[in-house]
């Protein structure tokens, strides 16, 4: 992974202490809130429901272990013993004190860290597919262009203050883990005929109020084009960007008012105008960045070693880990092993120090000390030895990390809700839970197969209820929780919005409502393949909401 | 703010310090007991808690400062009538320490 | 209403701005806002001094190429600290205009904004108060270092 060198140390501590300068003007009334708010919040700090709130930035969800036990510290000395690990692959704690605030970023500063853009009106932090460089099924490793992305994003000085967030995914596979069409760029790494290398670029997609899948209007741009070809996006939306109005503040707005064609158009006038010469990564930078992502060390290694086999035919548990939870490495005898953090009746996205530190040691003893963050809320462990992989488990077991539902319908996004967040207009982790409670038995879990389910707690959408295969939105009815359920939206290569079915449920009895979904889909399906999405897309609406309404 | 919210109301807002959630008590001391608060219990008294509240904003003691209606229970606790209230007040209603986990 | 430039208040600033009803002076340093300029172009033609442009932040700057390049002065708006567009105005005036005369921002400017204007070509900054010269000296220079390479900015770049 990549490591920092004296510039970019130098580089985030001074960052630091800006913020440091900053919360000591606020402290002592020389900043007002109205000043202070936006320079806090490019420094990831929220003030929450109960308490201010601070996400860091995992960019492009890696991270190594000592980084790993680094954030279990800060847990446990300025927060209460966990934190949440977010769709955006970071984390975020929930109790910090303002006053404690400068001092955490020095302890992140220590081992590489910062919390620079995760949030405010500006470009984030950017994610990427959490099997990037592992992954069977890559053309090429994104994460390259991901560092490089992130640092020439890093407190620029023309867009920082953006009409609204920007947020920038790329991916390098054939399978979309990183949901790029539902993102303000969205990046696919391509390689031609003659090996080289491109980019497919995609704009306008989002969520919110208004989800929109993004539209391709860069083709196999080359490497060398990259920057430039970005600050001409990013140019086009600064200017001409909505500004009177926040919830047509975002880029897709834009791309949709304008039409995608005008704004391809738009963006290649511009591009067309620059120097790029001057705007490119200089020369080398991006095979310095690139060394860092080199292969670790692989040993040659038998592909299906024999005590991995025994194994998952002696332990039911570990077999159905295995089987939900480990994904194709690249690499013979090598696997990828997903952590997941939805154990039943718990709360998505949460880890304690405890785990964090567990998860640290794991990689230290079988992973080459790298970790992953998935936007799914998930761990990677991206690189171990098949015959060390039931050693793994039965750590993780008996910590309360080897649940074994990656991908099944108890491995819900979920965004923190009224429990924790200002904006939300009802609670999703509750909800969560009760699902969670409905569908416990694994054999049922394995029986239903891939189902996606996600929960936002307002319209804000941080859960992508949209991109649900089923999607709950909870809203608010003279006081009442409510929530709605929306079908076949999904956030992978054939991305789509969800579609409304109908009334909504209270929240004694969505998980029922799932139920009765899950059930009807069971009967539709013409073969034990067919998963959910494919039925939704197959049968349409109409059953499920016979299912759901008919006898109401 | 003038927002007029039916009923009576008590002010709100979180110390720049801390970001904890309090509420104002007479004279515009800002307090973590509900039970502590001033209630409004008209616009007139409503408006004049709002200017005291806004100079704990001033005084760069408290931020983010709303008024949210607050009914009195069977034994006269003071309670809000909204459910984003009670658990902002509450805390999260779902076990999130992982120590109280551990524990259950 | 400080004028800061080069660090320091600005204390007698020669630039006087043109509003509908003034006159244009025979003489001096005037600032003529972008939608009188072409009413006001005869006057202008035959003024004793120099000549400032001030455009507002929904222009597409490379409309105005020509006209930009017979200006002494270039001023752009910043109407609330949150709206950036004078940033990429700016960009586009230093970089594919190649304007190199005075380029000034005037409106809701953050101290803590000054480095990133800086860095994208403005060289004075008129705000309303109060200025705090040590201030505004520390939160420039906090940052001494920066990613992006082709800014007109002293920061340190890798490598270099
Ligand atoms: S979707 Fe709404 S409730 Fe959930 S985290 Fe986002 S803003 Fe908060």
């Amino acid at each position: 992974m990549y490591i920092y060198d004296d510039f970019d140390e130098t580089f985030v501590r001074e960052r630091a202490a800006q913020f440091r300068d900053q919360v000591e003007r606020r402290l002592s009334g020389a900043l007002t809130e109205e000043q202070f708010r936006p320079l806090r919040l490019m420094n990831g700090v929220y003030l929450q429901l109960h308490a201010y709130m601070l996400r860091v930035a995992i960019p492009y969800g890696t991270l190594s272990s000592g980084q790993m036990r680094q954030l279990a510290m800060i847990a446990r000395k300025y927060d209460k013993g966990y934190g949440h690990f977010t769709t955006r692959q970071n984390i975020q704690y929930n109790w910090p004190k303002l006053k404690d605030l400068p001092d955490i970023l020095d302890d992140l500063a220590d081992v590489g860290m910062h919390a620079i853009q995760t949030s405010g009106n500006c470009i984030r932090n950017v994610t990427s597919d959490q099997w990037a460089g592992v992954a069977a099924d890559e053309v090429t490793d994104p994460r390259p262009y991901a560092e490089l992305m992130r640092q020439w994003s890093s407190l620029h000085p023309e867009f920082s203050y953006l009409p609204r967030k920007f947020k920038i995914a790329i991916t390098g596979a054939e399978q979309d883990r990183a949901a790029i069409a539902f993102h303000d760029i969205g990046i696919r790494v391509k390689r031609n005929e003659t090996g080289e290398i491109g980019f497919d670029v995609y704009v306008g997609g989002g969520l919110g109020r208004t989800p929109m899948v993004a539209k391709k209007i860069g083709e196999f741009i080359s490497v060398n084009d990259l920057l430039p070809y970005l600050i001409a996006i990013l140019r086009a939306y600064n200017l001409e960007g909505r500004r009177d109005n926040k919830y047509k503040a975002r880029i897709k707005i834009l791309v949709h008012e304008k039409g995608a064609e005008a704004f391809k158009a738009r963006v290649e006038e511009i591009f067309a105008g620059l120097d790029k010469d001057k705007l490119r990564a200089p020369q080398g930078e991006l095979e310095r960045i690139a060394k860092f992502f080199d292969n670790p060390a692989y040993e040659t290694l038998e592909i299906e070693p024999a005590s991995l086999r025994e194994a998952r035919a002696d332990n039911k548990a570990f077999d159905a880990w295995v089987r939900r939870n480990v994904a194709a490495h690249k690499t013979d005898g090598y696997a990828i092993a997903n952590i997941s953090l939805k154990p039943v009746e718990g709360i998505p996205g949460d880890a304690s120090a405890e785990q964090m530190e567990l998860v640290a040691q794991m990689a230290d003893d079988y992973s080459f000390g790298e970790i992953r963050v998935s936007h799914e809320q998930n761990l990677v462990l991206a690189h171990v030895k098949k015959s060390d992989l039931y050693t793994i488990w039965q750590a993780l077991e008996a910590n309360g990390l080897g649940t074994p539902n990656i991908g099944a319908i108890t491995d819900m996004i979920t965004c923190p809700g009224l429990d924790y967040c200002a904006l939300a207009t009802a609670r999703s982790i509750p909800i969560a839970q009760k699902i969670s409670h409905k569908f416990s038995s694994s054999e049922r879990q394995s029986e239903i197969g891939d189902l996606k389910i996600k929960i936002s707690g307002c319209i804000n959408a941080c859960g992508h209820h949209h991109a649900g295969h089923i999607g709950i939105l909870g809203l608010d009815k003279k006081g009442e929780e409510y929530y709605q359920i929306t079908l076949g939206g999904s956030g992978d290569e054939n991305a789509a919005v969800g579609e409304i079915l109908g009334p909504g449920f209270s929240a004694d009895d969505v998980a029922d409502a799932i139920d009765t979904l899950v059930e009807r889909y069971i009967q539709l399906r013409s073969s034990e393949g067919e998963t959910f999405l494919d039925v939704v897309k197959r049968v349409g609406l109409e059953p499920f909401k016979e299912a759901l309404y008919a006898d109401h | 703010m003038a927002k007029k919210l039916k009923g009576d109301q008590v002010f709100t807002g979180q110390l720049l310090r801390e970001g904890d959630v309090v509420f104002m008590s007479t004279d515009g001391a800002w307090s973590k007991d509900l039970q502590s608060a001033v209630i409004g219990t008209s616009p007139e008294e409503v408006e004049a808690l709002e200017a005291l509240a806004l100079k704990g904003v001033s005084e760069n003691i408290v931020i983010d400062i709303y008024p949210f209606v607050v009914v009195k229970d069977e034994a006269g606790k003071i309670v809000p009538d909204h459910i984003r209230e009670k658990i902002r007040i509450d805390g999260p209603s779902i076990v999130y320490e992982p120590s109280a986990q551990a524990a259950e | 209403m400080p004028i800061i430039k080069d660090g320091a208040e600005v204390r007698d600033d020669p630039w006087l701005m043109l509003t509908d009803e003034m006159d244009v002076p025979t003489e001096g340093d005037v600032i003529i806002p972008l939608a009188l300029a072409s009413e006001k172009a005869e006057r202008l033609s035959n003024h004793n001094g120099r000549i400032g442009i001030a455009i507002p932040n929904d222009v597409n700057i490379e409309d105005y190429a020509a006209l930009i390049g017979t200006a002494d002065l270039i001023q752009l708006e910043l109407p609330a600290f949150t709206d950036g567009r004078a940033y990429s105005q700016a960009r586009l005036l230093r970089e594919e205009l190649g304007f190199d005369k005075e380029l000034r921002v005037k409106g809701d400017v953050l101290v803590d904004q000054a480095a990133y204007l800086k860095r994208c070509g403005f060289d004075s900054f008129d705000f309303d108060g109060p200025f705090d010269a040590e201030i505004w000296a520390r939160t420039l220079s906090i940052i001494s270092s920066g990613y992006q390479r082709n800014y007109r900015d002293s920061l340190k770049h890798r490598g270099a």
